[in-house]
């Protein structure tokens, strides 16, 4: 009975124990709440409150603005079948191109078949990141500058924007693959690159292959408003009517913009369904 | 009569105070069937997998048909490897590959690299593969792909691809470990059949001491990293049983 009472006391101090971390735990995420709101408040008064002329937005202007964009401009939409075309065209080179060029990148940064370890590792890495950080404007700016204007600029833009998730993402399955298939190479005398493609090749095509319809779908939206830094397709056309002030004019190239996204969705959805 | 397989005083670690194998001898003669019993983490896989270097020993040497494996350079590894067969617990199978793509893989030590990154093999390896899954029950699946099977038929896939090499030596881990008891003996009696029939010794290891002791024409005790008996199958009685499974500490 001794023993049993000893034993209750112990459970007894646990839960004690248990009891007042929980509470610290709320304590913290009240903390939390009352920080995070604060901030937010403080944040909205900076730039929102301060630097908004509130007296420009009213019933009648919104109105007025509704009435300009709702007056669609169909007239124009033959004329813009073919920066549409040319749209999925950059997109799609955009996609190919960056594909190409992750793949190495990805062997080099997957660190259980990377060449050079650390060195390789790090560099491929790096690579990933610089790729993903900058927007795809910016790459747009950068290569309208070296390249000129015109589609093959916003086709590299997209190809060097595309590198960063597609190789991260592929490296990431390298690094994922069963190891038995790969033991089972090496015992029967393969070399390395007959191991990478018939070990681990076919274990990271599905996800290189749906991570590639996905990136075209996403390369699509971003072919979209590549014309407005000048690297052609649909982007180009909005950009002059809004310099035309055209608003019906605008609202249509958006439509055209909204049905080509549809119809890329359309496409990567049942292509992804196929490769799964 | 020369040995295939001469194994002296092999260890091998895992980590600086982690030594799996601690000075272990063995050796595997043309027509020999040598099982290895002995309790989990006895370091029986360790020490099949030392001999094709899948795992580095730390000391000792493998000679294979004379040749000392571990003194072998990269290239010259993967070209012993060649000779060596081997089949797994898990199968090691790569599950997207047909079957057929799964055999051919067991030559690619022999295929050219740019000839098998185009997969072009010949008619007259696939004709060999073919007439290999013939022999062990699976002309029929040459198509499937190999994630679509049953345990037993991918470790026949397993086996197939090991004699495709057309090895000298055949090492096999616990081939029928992930196997039901009447699938594991069917399989363990197809390797015993065809390691006959294409005259390749064995080097097995697995914990099922019955099926050992009915298959084997040796038998090796491990444990604790140690070989603790070593002869025939008829020779293993309870006091020797006793010696390998004893429980550690007691």
């Amino acid at each position: 009975m001794v023993a049993v009472g000893a034993e209750l006391a112990r459970c007894a101090a646990s839960v004690e124990r248990m009891a007042a971390a929980r509470t610290r735990t709320r304590a913290a995420q009240f903390g939390c709440w009352v920080l995070g709101t604060a901030l937010l408040a403080w944040a909205a008064k900076g730039i929102l409150v301060g630097d908004t002329d509130w007296s420009r937005i009213t019933a009648s202007g919104l109105l007025r603005a509704i009435q300009r964009f709702g007056r669609v401009d169909l007239s124009l939409v033959p004329s813009l079948l073919r920066p549409a075309l040319e749209t999925v065209l950059m997109a799609t080179l955009g996609t190919l191109l960056g594909v190409a060029m992750a793949l190495p990148v990805a062997f080099l940064g997957a660190n259980n078949v990377t060449p050079l370890g650390r060195l390789s590792y790090l560099a491929a890495r790096s690579t990933m990141t610089l790729s993903r950080s900058v927007h795809e404007i910016v790459w747009g700016l950068v290569f309208v500058a070296a390249a000129g204007l015109g589609t093959l600029a916003g086709v590299l833009a997209m190809a060097v924007r595309s590198v960063g998730f597609v190789s991260k993402t592929v490296a990431e399955a390298i690094e994922d693959v069963e190891e038995g298939p790969i033991e089972a190479l090496r015992a029967v005398g393969a070399s390395r690159l007959q191991i990478l493609a018939f070990a681990i090749v076919p274990q990271v095509m599905p996800i290189l292959l749906g991570n590639v319809v996905f990136e075209w779908d996403v390369n699509i939206r971003r072919s979209t408003i590549m014309g407005l830094v000048g690297a052609g397709g649909l982007g180009l056309a909005l950009f002059r009517q809004m310099a035309a002030y055209n608003y019906g004019g605008v609202s249509a190239v958006v439509l055209v913009t909204l049905g080509l996204i549809l119809v890329g969705e359309v496409v990567s959805h049942h292509a992804r369904r196929a490769i799964l | 009569m020369s040995a295939v397989l001469e194994v002296r005083g092999l260890r091998a670690r895992y980590g600086p105070d982690r030594e799996v194998l601690k000075g272990v001898n063995l050796s595997v003669s043309p027509g020999d069937f040598l099982v290895i019993i002995g309790p989990s983490g006895s370091g029986k896989s360790t020490l099949i997998r030392c001999v094709n270097r899948l795992v580095e020993p730390s000391a000792g040497s493998v000679l294979f048909e004379g040749q000392d494996l571990l003194s072998l350079r990269p290239a010259e590894l993967r070209r012993a490897r060649r000779h060596i067969g081997m089949i797994f617990q898990s199968y090691n199978l790569v599950d997207r590959l047909s079957v057929m793509d799964n055999v051919l893989t067991g030559r690619l030590g022999y295929t050219g690299t740019l000839r098998s990154l185009l997969r072009m093999f010949t008619r007259r390896e696939m004709t060999q593969a073919m007439r290999l899954l013939e022999r062990v029950g699976l002309s029929e699946l040459a198509e499937r792909r190999a994630d679509r099977l049953s345990g037993g038929q991918r470790q026949r896939v397993g086996i197939a691809r090991a004699l495709f090499q057309n090895p000298r030596l055949l090492l096999v881990d616990e081939p029928t470990s992930s196997l039901d008891p009447k699938i594991a003996r069917e399989v363990m009696a197809l390797i015993k059949e065809v390691a006959a029939e294409y005259r390749v010794p064995v080097l097995c290891n697995m914990h099922d001491v019955e099926l050992a002791l009915a298959c084997s024409t040796r038998v090796l005790g491990l444990k604790d990293g140690v070989a603790h008996f070593e002869g025939r199958p008829g020779e293993i009685d309870r006091e020797v049983l006793g010696r390998i499974y004893a429980a550690e500490g007691a």
